[in-house]
């Protein structure tokens, strides 16, 4: 994956869509995305698992392409545990009873791509 | 005060328990005060044991001290044994269910050789004694209360 | 029909199989012919070369639904003798054993709108994805002219549109059960990242008659139920915590010789049993060491029950523990290098961690109640324990170092739990009160290390002291 959404981003740039974007339009979201993350507890045992999920979603919300922190797939080649937890929260990005967002208000520039980070500390 | 109480009940309750009991049971219990045996009839150590000294002793809940009433119970044993000195005796230790196996079978051990101390204690030669547990394996009632456990947590004197 | 080149096994090369112990044979078939296939729509459809955003927007998932995974295993389709037969009975087990894991949800066939024969080179993903299936796995089993059954499998990654996982198995068609459960590892293996616990046995203690009489044997069977057999003829009539070797065909437990508990150890395949160590005392509570070399007990003598480690080679002895307790039910960790015990020391009986030489012994467990059976994870991560707390018995876990507790079942009675040995499911017994007529019911039981996913395990008699094998090689 020579692609990596992750590569250009700045401080500034996260704080343009801290102010495009509202804590419910946010909150809206990830409920929509953690009823698709079919996640056993008893697999987290133990872990500090976490992922970094890039999702390009449409104007419609569509969700049409996961691309994972560069970091965390060199971490996916070496755990096949982690690779296992990382194959779970991409289930949940492309499940299609989830995989069209609510999209917000702000300009589709804001959000066409969305960082998410799949951390299931509520779980553990 | 409270473990005498609970050897009280545990009393009352076996003679329930006796009386309720098929005539197949094997296992040979009492107080002393109700078997009677015909007297033509010759009996064995252990039904002697049982008539007239009573076979077992009972615990309170993970202990394996001997209250009064046991010490008693052993008193009148060991009397009984001093008439019959070919035979050898063993004890065997049980636990109530309400305990792990492993742990019961050591609670059990423990309760034994209590018995066998005190024994030994009263001239009782210890050589002829052996101990063993049951853990909580073979509940002398059956039965999911306190009444049956009380029953349960228990010391059997057994003449060969 | 499912066609795919597939390389040819090489189980003829391991001999012939005998009638005990099938060989069975698992190689990967190839998964590249599908690489150029992957994921055309909802996968990877790229739109545009993607250019720095101008924005990041940052949004953390910090829930999860603990739903089983849905998953449509399909009838594997006849290749060779007795295939129609052969396919579908190792897909039911396949199914049946995803779905007791609690970790998936096989979706039943009623549902399906692609049939299995239809399925081909590579399923319609759309029809999978309109009943929400999230993979598929689909085969072809049948025997072959060297008399063998093989059996190849695919799993389907349903959204990502591509075989993420595919092998080829072979053994003797007797061995057809060990095969799917094979099948179920590797599918286990291929989602969790983790080895799976299919292929694999109980042994426990079948119980009969009334319960001051109670009749106990030794038996073992399939971690699914299947193939239940007694181990032993029955010359005694109690026996007790038997515990599997990790490294051998030696199963160690307790019975009595001359009406006192001692310690046993007998073999699998022969049948051959043995009294372990010359001890004076009962000896009870046996565990192996993780190297399978040395055994593990406890030893009442005198009022007083310590722990010993026997070595099974030189059949030397030496005492662990010392003192006028009870220190029983010893279990290494996974490296060897500890164990945990449940002792007395300190008033009511708690759990401690000491050293395997029986150095530094220490407390771990400082909760309300009665602690014992504790047992150490194959993973080395969790203590399995019973509890005994507020007239209620429970199994829970907790870390080696006595944080992190958690309570994973409760009732009148649970007791013993063993580990699967991937470390992700506890068994143990449950055994309800005494009914009005003394009749108490005793089964064996399984619970997620998560605390979900708690259910009976089926037996024909009553049942208690399960232990889980090793994962069969």
């Amino acid at each position: 994956m020579s692609d990596n959404p992750w590569a250009a981003v700045t401080q500034s740039q996260i704080a343009a869509a801290d102010a495009a974007v509202s804590g419910a339009e946010r909150d809206a979201i990830s409920g929509h995305i953690y009823p698709c993350w079919n996640l056993d507890a008893g697999a987290m045992q133990g872990t500090n698992y976490r992922v970094r999920l890039a999702l390009d979603v449409t104007r419609e919300g569509r969700v049409t392409r996961a691309t994972v922190h560069p970091e965390d797939e060199a971490r996916m080649a070496r755990e096949p545990r982690y690779r296992s937890f990382v194959e779970t929260a991409r289930r949940a990005a492309f499940n299609p009873r989830c995989s069209t967002v609510p999209v917000p208000r702000a300009p589709y520039e804001h959000w066409r791509t969305l960082f998410l980070t799949f951390d299931p500390r509520d779980v553990r | 005060m409270r473990l005498k109480l609970l050897t009280a009940i545990a009393a009352a309750t076996l003679l329930a328990a006796c009386a309720s009991e098929p005539a197949s049971t094997t296992q040979t219990t009492g107080t002393g005060t109700t078997t009677q045996t015909p007297p033509s009839v010759t009996r064995s150590p252990q039904e002697v044991l049982a008539a007239e000294a009573g076979d077992r002793v009972f615990f309170a809940f993970d202990r394996f001290a001997l209250s009064a009433d046991a010490q008693a119970t052993l008193r009148r044993q060991a009397t009984v044994i001093g008439r019959f000195p070919q035979a050898r005796i063993m004890i065997e230790g049980h636990a109530d269910e309400r305990g792990t196996r492993e742990y019961n079978l050591a609670l059990g051990e423990r309760r034994a050789n209590a018995v066998r101390d005190f024994m030994a204690q009263l001239g009782v030669p210890a050589a002829r004694i052996t101990t063993t547990s049951f853990g909580k394996e073979r509940p002398a009632v059956v039965g999911s209360n306190e009444a049956a456990w009380a029953q349960n947590r228990r010391a059997v004197t057994v003449l060969q | 029909m499912l066609h795919l080149p597939m390389p040819r096994t090489a189980a003829s090369a391991l001999g012939r199989p005998s009638p005990t112990r099938n060989h069975l044979t698992v190689e990967p078939s190839r998964r590249q012919l599908l690489v150029g296939l992957a994921a055309t729509t909802a996968g990877a459809a790229v739109v545009a070369p993607l250019s720095p955003a101008l924005a990041q927007l940052q949004i953390d998932i910090t829930r999860a639904n603990p739903q089983p995974m849905p998953i449509a295993v399909l009838d594997f389709v006849p290749q060779g003798n007795d295939g129609q037969r052969y396919g579908r009975d190792i897909a039911q087990v396949v199914a049946a054993d995803l779905e007791r894991s609690g970790l998936f949800r096989p979706i039943e066939r009623g549902a399906w709108i692609q049939q299995p024969d239809a399925v081909g080179v590579q399923p319609r993903y759309s029809d999978w994805r309109a009943i929400n299936a999230q993979a598929l796995v689909t085969g072809g089993a049948g025997v072959q002219a060297d008399g063998r059954l093989r059996v190849e499998f695919r799993l389907w990654d349903v959204f990502g549109e591509q075989s993420i996982e595919g092998q080829i198995l072979a053994a003797h068609p007797s061995s057809w059960r060990r095969i799917a459960h094979k099948v179920s590892d590797l599918i286990w293996k291929r989602v969790t990242g983790e080895d799976g616990h299919f292929d694999t046995e109980i042994v426990f203690i079948s119980e009969s008659g009334p319960t001051n009489a109670r009749r106990k044997r030794l038996a073992i069977m399939d971690q699914d139920g299947a193939n239940l057999r007694f181990l032993l003829p029955q010359t005694r009539d109690i026996m007790l915590t038997p515990r599997f070797s990790p490294v051998t065909r030696d199963i160690t437990y307790m019975s009595y010789f001359n009406n006192r508990p001692r310690v046993y150890i007998t073999n699998l395949d022969t049948g051959q049993q043995e009294l372990l160590g010359d001890f004076s005392g009962m000896s009870f509570a046996p565990r192996f060491s993780p190297d399978g070399n040395r055994v593990v007990m406890s030893l009442a003598e005198g009022g007083a029950t310590t722990i010993y480690e026997l070595d099974l080679r030189s059949r030397r002895r030496v005492q662990l523990t010392q003192g006028r307790n009870i220190d029983t039910s010893p279990s290494y960790a996974p490296d060897g290098r500890r164990i945990v015990f449940n002792s007395d020391r300190g008033g009511a009986p708690h759990l401690y961690v000491m050293g395997a030489d029986g150095s530094n012994p220490t407390r771990i467990s400082f909760g309300q109640g009665r602690y014992s059976t504790p047992v150490w994870s194959p993973r080395g991560d969790l203590i399995a324990f019973t509890v005994q707390r507020g007239g209620q018995f429970g199994v829970g876990v907790m870390r080696p170092d006595g944080t992190g507790e958690r309570i994973l079942s409760e009732s009148f009675l649970d007791e013993g739990p063993t580990w699967s040995p991937n470390g992700r499911v506890i068994m143990f017994f449950r055994q309800s009160p005494s009914d009005g007529r003394g009749n108490q019911r005793s089964r064996l039981m399984q619970v997620n290390i998560s605390g979900a996913n708690l259910r009976e395990v089926p037996t024909p008699e009553d049942a208690s002291d399960p232990a889980w094998s090793p994962l069969i090689p």
